[in-house]
């Protein structure tokens, strides 16, 4: 009896799932996967697939120079210093972010949550609040 | 004067055949004819004849009868003229030996007598004592000398007379003893015993010491002695002896067959008695020795053998290196098998002996014939019977039958199979052995470094795990056939022995041993299912306690276990196995009121034929929302299988779900676990989640960013 981990991901490197068990109980998983050797825990969003290695995501290193604006569509709160060409989730509607810098502003007060989920990095959010 | 015959002298070559004596008898005859014949000294004593004298007319010879002269007239040549002289014929003197001289076949005998008128001859008489009157003639000449050819090495009397011409014989001379001359066999033998003090023997000896120097065959060989035997069968053959010329001194045969032969085969030609062959034999270069000839007392640095081949060797003291045994070793008492006396080694590795006693470098006995010794319990690895070594019970005797395989130990012990529909299933029977087998026989055990015998024999028991504790004085109450035998326990240092229904409190002393152990079920029915005996027992005080271990109390608690690894864990009898767990990644937000598989994949648990009894099931699923607001959805999930890889919710069986209520910005984590009955075959699990708006749509708020499913489950 041995103990087994499959990971699972799709073409961008994403892992989609991680198989654990004895390769007494289960067998090889169908689609792309790779056989991961270790006792570390591999999850989705820890964990990438770079050239057929589970490699962990890494930290963003973004930061905000304020979280609170005043909702009047033209104050402006700039969340700097992101990866060069991501994409920047702002409640549900994606902005892509060529230049390594995001600007948020808002019309209309309330709490607006604003995340980035890339491949190589771990899913981050932040509220940004609209007075 | 008239003619005169000129008369060569004798050659130096005819005188040499004679010896010295004769030598110099000749010479002086020589002499004498010469002086008489004027070839030398003075002329004036040159011999006149009466032919002589009658030719110069001096004198007239007148006719006589026979061999004599009648009448000689002086004065003139005419018979009657002249003055006649007329010769009587006298009689003879007995003649005087003057010599004998002797070589090894012949006497030589000389003489002279007075001479007188009409001497005819002489008579030579031989007698073997000093008797005239015996002796015999042996001969007659009309000289003064005569050759005797006899055998010298014997002393004779020699005499000797004058003959005249009318027949008268004068006395016989004196007699006169020839000396001894030694025959060749005597002149051999005595040459034998002085010729190495001669200067022969000097010389040749010198001549041998120098045969030293001369390469004669150009083969490097130098003082070479050979014999050469002409023709017969291969031509011309040289034998011989010959030393190299270098620093030391090598002695060599020169032969194409050197041979010790026993004298007696030159007449009988038996080629048994040729004990010794070096060359060629037999159309082979070998050293041959004669089957009958041994080696004694000798020391062989390097043996080589062609072909391996010793038929039969005798070392009486001796080491050997390396020995390989092609086939079997063994004693000439027999090779040990059964029915036989003695030990044999096979090179197959087995090993066969009657009577074998192994000691460790104290002198302790760690193995005999009849088991191992104390020494060698305390590193000898103790034999556990396996289940399938397990062994029915005899209807007749109550005792294991001897099918089992086990290690042939001195004592051990058999449990009867427990799923034995009669009596004393799960017990157990203690053995000896018959020539390594199992047997319904007394084996022993090591008590204290004191092989003790222990009869086969049951022990009764009630399924209870603990020592097996023997004791050489008393017994133990348990109702089986060998109650010197019982299952033991110390609890908190009291000690109990199971009496086939209960433990019961005994008192332990020096005389109780613990021999092994014993792991049941707990139960009479369960039985022993495990138990081991020990090549040796140990004291009673010097083991812990074994209360119990059939289960882990809470007086266990402090015990943990550090670094081990255990290939399978039993629980309960079942056999524990890796949890199976599968996490899926996010999926995407969900459709009001419908039914998503949040899995991205199955989670596969089959535990084949051997389902567990009880598996555990535990499921989640974080859900997170795509904005804020106060509006309440519900979120459910199901836990769901399917029997082959799919992810497909229709025709799914669930397992267990759970639903819960949130607001929009504020999404559930579900929850879900579940204890079921095990399966045989593959259950492929996956998570499925229901969103669904209360007051509003909730199409797209909330989604699964990450589920898991986790299945814990054991084999039987």
């Amino acid at each position: 009896m041995s103990a087994i981990t499959y990971v699972l991901y799709d073409v961008d490197g994403t892992v989609t799932g991680v198989l654990s068990g004895s390769t007494e109980t289960m067998d090889e998983p169908t689609g792309a996967f790779i056989e991961h050797v270790g006792s570390d825990i591999i999850r989705p969003r820890t964990h990438y697939i770079l050239a057929g290695v589970v490699t962990p995501r890494a930290a963003l290193t973004a930061t905000w120079d304020t979280q609170v604006v005043v909702a009047d569509g033209i104050a402006v709160a700039t969340l700097a210093t992101l990866p060069i060409s991501c994409t920047v989730v702002v409640d549900g509607t994606p902005v892509v972010v060529n230049d390594g810098s995001f600007e948020f502003s808002a019309d209309a007060p309330g709490d607006y949550t604003i995340s980035i989920d890339e491949v190589t990095y771990l899913a981050q959010e932040w509220i940004v609040e609209a007075t | 004067m008239g003619s005169e015959t000129q008369h060569p002298a004798l050659s130096v070559q005819a005188q040499s055949e004679y010896d010295s004596n004769t030598q110099q008898l000749i010479r002086e005859l020589q002499e004498s004819m010469d002086i008489l014949l004027a070839r030398r000294g003075d002329p004036l004593d040159k011999a006149v004849t009466l032919r002589d004298l009658e030719t110069a007319g001096i004198i007239s010879v007148a006719g006589g009868s026979g061999t004599y002269i009648g009448a000689i007239t002086i004065g003139s040549s005419v018979a009657g003229s002249g003055t006649a002289l007329t010769l009587t014929v006298q009689s003879p003197t007995a003649p005087t030996i003057s010599a004998i001289n002797n070589s090894i076949d012949n006497n030589f005998i000389r003489w002279t007598y007075t001479p007188f008128n009409g001497y005819a001859s002489s008579k030579i008489y031989r007698f073997a004592t000093d008797s005239p009157g015996s002796a015999v003639e042996i001969g007659s000449t009309y000289g003064t000398t005569y050759w005797d050819t006899v055998d010298t090495s014997v002393q004779y009397w020699y005499y000797v007379t004058s003959v005249n011409t009318n027949g008268v014989e004068s006395a016989k001379s004196s007699g006169v003893q020839s000396t001894v001359v030694l025959s060749p066999a005597a002149v051999a033998t005595y040459l034998t015993d002085q010729i190495t003090e001669s200067q022969l023997f000097s010389t040749l000896e010198t001549r041998i010491n120098q045969i030293d120097g001369t390469d004669i065959s150009g083969d490097g060989l130098v003082g070479e002695t050979f014999i050469k035997i002409v023709g017969g069968a291969g031509g011309d053959k040289i034998a011989g002896i010959a030393a190299y010329g270098g620093a030391t001194s090598d002695f060599i045969i020169v032969a194409d067959n050197f041979a010790v032969i026993d004298p007696d085969f030159i007449t009988s030609g038996a080629t048994g008695e040729i004990p010794f062959q070096m060359g060629t034999v037999n159309g082979v270069t070998k050293i041959s020795m004669n089957a009958a000839t041994y080696i004694q007392d000798a020391t062989i640095t390097t043996l080589q053998v062609s072909g391996a081949t010793i038929t039969k060797a005798q070392i009486g003291a001796g080491d050997i290196w390396d020995l390989t045994i092609g086939d079997v070793i063994q004693s000439d008492a027999g090779n040990g098998y059964a029915g036989n006396p003695g030990w044999s080694i096979n090179n197959n590795g087995s090993i066969h002996a009657r009577a074998i006693t192994i000691y460790d470098a104290a002198g302790n006995v760690v193995l005999d014939s009849s088991g191992l010794g104390a020494v060698e319990a305390a590193a000898q690895q103790t034999a556990t019977l396996a289940a399938a070594a397990w062994s029915d019970v005899s209807g007749t005797t109550n005792a294991p039958e001897d099918n089992a395989e086990v290690n042939a130990l001195g004592l051990n012990v058999k449990i009867n199979y427990s799923g034995y529909t009669t009596a004393n299933n799960g017990e157990m029977y203690v053995h000896g052995y018959t020539d390594g087998v199992a047997s319904n026989t007394t084996g022993h055990i090591w008590l204290g470094s004191v092989k003790t015998s222990v009869a086969a024999g049951s022990i009764f028991g009630s399924g209870k795990s603990g020592w097996i504790m023997l004791r050489t004085t008393g017994v133990f109450a348990h109702g089986g056939t060998r109650q010197s035998l019982a299952v033991v326990k110390n609890d908190g240092g009291s000690w109990f022995y199971d009496n086939n229904s209960a433990w019961t409190a005994f008192t332990p002393d020096q005389t109780c041993w613990v021999v092994g152990t014993c792991y049941a079920s707990g139960s009479d029915a369960g039985g022993i299912y495990a138990a081991t005996l020990w090549p040796a027992g140990y004291s009673f005080n010097s083991v812990g306690g074994f209360a119990d271990l059939d289960k882990i109390t809470a007086s266990n608690a402090p015990t943990y276990i550090a670094d081990l690894a255990v290939d399978t864990l039993q629980i309960a009898n079942e056999a524990a196995t890796i949890p199976s767990g599968y996490t899926s990644g996010v999926t995407a937000y969900q459709t009001n009121g419908v039914e998503l598989a949040v899995s991205t994949a199955t989670l596969q648990v089959d535990y084949g034929a051997s389902a567990p009894s009880k598996a555990i099931l535990i499921a989640s699923s974080l859900m997170s929302s795509v904005g804020t607001g106060g509006d309440w959805a519900a979120a459910n999930m199901k836990l769901r299988y399917n029997t082959t890889n799919s992810l497909t919710i229709l025709g799914s069986t669930v397992v267990q779900q759970v639903q819960v209520n949130s607001r929009k910005g504020a999404p559930p984590t579900l929850v879900c676990h579940d204890t079921i009955t095990g399966w045989t075959g593959s259950r492929y699990f996956f998570l499925s989640t229901t969103v669904t708006g209360e007051s509003v749509s909730a199409t797209g708020w909330w989604r699964s960013s990450e589920s898991t499913i986790s299945v814990i489950g054991s084999r039987k």
